[in-house]
């Protein structure tokens, strides 16, 4: 770590505030960011995060304040004002041209040309040159980025930024999407640019991706800063601290027993998916809860999906209560009673558009009909009821979903299956993007469903959260279960290094 | 759990503001010209709607449901020339039946196109338009096909209730059913969940598929009802009828405020639509005004009517 800069800072901030409607998103920030390190930004969904990360790269204005840059005042309009003094945003939402290629990509909008023609040689040398600076070697500049995984797509973004000799790299939640290993060198990477002289903002809500590699932490709670000081004498319980504004830990109790004689409520036998995932057998008693983990890829998502009848098997079958499911489709598993809280929210599980109201009783909506009609009253009432329930915090029923924070729209989710009166609910990824608050209150809910006899599957990349949950936890590695474990029978390493393989278990250098 | 009372009014205002546009228009049309508000321009307005009208709420049951169909004159014109041709030999009853259930069947492959074949909706319903208008070509040889019997005519006379015409009676018959099927039943309500998010309208066990392919059906139907007035008009049928219909039909769904993303939208906003632009025909020719400048008018207010959109999406997002 390198020690406190005396030098002016690159960036100072002073008394920047912004509202939106009568909401006050940031009053008064005043902060001083120095070059050459990395600053960890917490705090909880909804402290200003992101819209603070967005008025420094010129997305979104400030109502009033100043940001000066080596002690000049600059307004950003657009994002390229912002680029033109250096500083890059990369966002949780990528944006690239997934049509063309990787070298397009980086160098877009400053492609080198002679009288409006593409020098492709000179674009690809040029490439070669900056990615072999980055180390990024495995990444080709012919290649259509639509090929990539989102981690290569991220370093596209990441080459793109210094491509523009972003003095500033601003980067939203870079690690949720990668796995493991992807996120140890990405935080490798932005060590060393920040030993070349940038200064790295990193948003985060993993505390330990922040605690080691950060030099400062800021934390934000309601759009004030409650902390900012150098990285040493963290820990994850005083980040969570100044980010809750008290001490918040989840600490797992022992899953209430499941007897061994429970009934089987969902078992699944040689599930193979037409893209060669599986062969997966197991099975939930009522009550149970079954986790699954594995690495980013491993096949977790895809035997969920495959069960709920979204994508197409070869062989297996999938029984509920003993009845086996004759036709995989998501009609008949809803028929069937599955119900299945969806990994990507706004991609499959919510309409953004739509209000509470009508997202929750999508799945019941036949439940509410006389003939065809639906029936308002009622309708409203069970949602209600049901979103209550659940803690939703929103104006009211009839508010857009969009409006809602991740965990309350993650809430709104669970109500729209909770509502189906499921036997087998799976939850795919349930806290992702979800503040330490309303996490507490999906475990709560999920511990509650599985009281009531639902069988319940859940997969996670958070260790921690299915090794805590889950009466028994499955691992699986490339489209297979390779171990299980009982509940407090395991550690995260063996978690991890069972992901892994034997082969790669040195790659975990995450866990502390 | 309340709205507060500005996001109420936010709420009303930009719901309302199609109507309000409406009404500013008919006050000041009645105010400036003493020819508007007589039962005669009146019953002449609700005439003239009524094909665009039809075709308007038509069009607005794939929009919802994140689907374009550009095919509907087309249907329109085959269906009326079948109508015409059945007719003669045995009789309205069956040469109307007959174009509905053609309209249907030709809203069926439209459905079939854009979802088992997955051709965009925009290509696909503009290639089957030239494909069905085609076949009408081929069907008549390009002639126009006359009507031996007058009774086709009645849909194009007044009705007994307050002159307005049969085809008028028509298009309210269609505003209601179809109104209240996409606002309040089952299947209306999968429209709106299938426009505005497939893949969780898939999870939700709703068949993304059969929504749109119904939808489809139910454009392709209405279509041939909308082919019948325009028949009943000349008596006769062509292969070229209503050439571009669907292009006001779909600018005043998007005038009323039908989301052309999909998902948002109501049957009774593209009736306003639809009168609004009417009206500003009626005006210009109420007025004396040069015609020439009516289409220019129209434009500007779709570009408008959109970018008002945008502009309240931007700022409540």
């Amino acid at each position: 770590m390198t020690t406190t800069a005396v030098s002016a800072p690159l960036i100072s901030i002073e008394g920047l505030a912004k509202s939106y409607a009568r909401n006050t998103v940031l009053h008064d920030l005043n902060l001083g960011l120095h070059a050459g390190r990395v600053y960890g930004l917490l705090g909880e969904n909804g402290a200003g995060k992101t819209t603070f990360a967005g008025i420094l790269s010129g997305l979104t204005h400030a109502d009033s304040g100043h940001i000066l840059i080596d002690g000049e005042p600059h307004a950003f309009r657009v994002p390229k004002d912002a680029l033109d003094q250096g500083i890059a945003i990369i966002t949780q939402e990528q944006s690239l041209a997934l049509d063309r290629s990787v070298a397009e990509n980086v160098f877009s909008g400053q492609l080198a040309s002679t009288l409006g023609f593409v020098r492709t040689r000179a674009l690809r040398e040029q490439f070669t040159s900056l990615r072999d600076s980055v180390g990024f070697t495995d990444l080709h500049a012919g290649t259509v980025v639509r090929s990539l995984s989102q981690a290569k797509r991220q370093q596209v973004e990441i080459l793109r930024a210094l491509a523009r000799d972003a003095r500033v790299l601003i980067m939203d939640e870079p690690t949720a999407i990668l796995s493991i290993a992807e996120t140890q060198h990405l935080l490798q990477l932005i060590r060393r640019l920040a030993e070349d002289g940038r200064l790295v903002l990193l948003i985060s809500h993993f505390l330990e991706d922040v605690l080691s590699v950060a030099d400062e932490v800021i934390v934000l709670r309601d759009g004030a800063v409650t902390f900012a000081g150098p990285t040493e004498g963290q820990t994850p319980r005083t980040l969570t601290q100044h980010m809750v504004g008290r001490a918040v830990e989840i600490e797992h109790k022992r899953p209430t027993r499941v007897a061994p004689d429970a009934p089987v409520r969902l078992a699944v036998t040689g599930l193979t998916r037409t893209d060669g995932i599986g062969p997966v057998s197991f099975h939930v008693r009522a009550g149970e809860i079954v986790g699954m983990a594995g690495l980013v890829g491993a096949g977790r998502s895809e035997v969920a999906r495959a069960i709920f009848g979204l994508d197409k098997i070869s062989s297996g079958t999938v029984a509920v209560d003993g009845v086996e499911l004759r036709r995989l489709t998501p009609h008949n598993a809803i028929r069937h009673g599955l119900a299945f809280v969806s990994e990507d929210r706004k991609h499959d599980g919510l309409s953004l558009v739509h209000s509470v109201r009508e997202n929750a009783s999508l799945v019941v909506r036949r439940k509410f009909a006389r003939f065809h009609f639906r029936t308002v009253r009622p309708e409203k009432s069970a949602v209600g009821r049901h979103t209550d329930h659940m803690m939703v915090k929103a104006s009211s029923i009839e508010q857009s979903v969009w409006q809602l924070s991740g965990g309350n729209q993650q809430k709104v989710m669970f109500a729209k299956w909770v509502m189906t009166n499921p036997t087998v609910l799976i939850v795919d990824e349930p806290t992702r993007g979800v503040d330490v608050g309303a996490k507490a209150q999906i475990y709560d809910i999920i511990l509650g469903l599985a009281a009531q006899g639902i069988a319940i599957v859940i997969i996670s990349s958070e260790i921690e959260e299915v090794m805590g949950l889950a009466h028994r936890l499955l691992v699986m590695r490339r489209g297979r279960v390779v171990r299980e474990f009982d509940w407090g029978a395991t550690s995260r390493a063996e978690v991890i290094a069972a992901a892994f393989g034997d082969y790669e278990q040195e790659d975990d250098t995450r866990d502390t | 759990m309340t709205h507060s009372a500005s996001a109420l009014l936010r709420y009303r205002s930009r719901d309302l503001g199609i109507a309000f546009t409406a009404i500013a228009l008919v006050v000041a049309l009645s105010v400036s010209t003493d020819t508007f508000m007589t039962p005669g321009n009146l019953v002449n307005i609700l005439d003239q709607i009524a094909v665009v009208g039809i075709l308007a709420c038509a069009v607005t049951v794939p929009m919802i449901a994140g689907v374009f169909d550009l095919s509907m004159s087309a249907v329109a014109a085959l269906s009326a020339i079948m109508a015409i041709t059945v007719a003669n030999r045995w009789g309205i009853v069956a040469g109307a039946s007959i174009a509905i259930v053609i309209g249907v069947a030709l809203g069926t492959i439209n459905g079939l196109a854009v979802t088992y074949a997955r051709v965009n909706s925009f290509i696909a319903t503009l290639a089957t338009s030239m494909v069905f208008r085609g076949i009408a070509t081929a069907v008549t040889d390009g002639q126009i096909v006359k009507a031996d019997d007058m009774s086709l005519q009645t849909l194009s006379r007044p009705s007994p209730i307050a002159g307005i015409t049969w085809a008028t009676w028509l298009l309210i018959g269609v505003f209601a059913i179809v109104g209240i099927v996409v606002a309040k039943t089952v299947y209306g309500r999968n429209l709106y969940a299938v426009g505005g998010n497939p893949n969780a309208a898939l999870v939700s066990g709703i068949s993304v598929t059969g929504t749109r392919i119904t939808a489809f059906m139910i454009s392709g139907g209405l279509s041939a009802v909308a082919g019948l007035v325009l028949a009943s008009r000349a008596l006769s049928a062509q292969p070229s009828m209503g050439t571009g219909t669907e292009f006001t039909a779909i600018a005043a769904a998007v005038i009323g405020g039908v989301s052309l993303a999909g998902g948002a939208g109501a049957i009774w906003r593209s009736v306003l639509g639809v009168v609004l632009l009417q009206l500003i025909a009626n005006g210009f020719n109420l007025l004396g005004a040069p015609t020439i400048y009516q289409q220019v008018v129209q434009g500007a207010l779709i570009l408008f009517a959109v970018s008002l959109d945008q502009f309240l999406r931007a700022r409540d997002g």
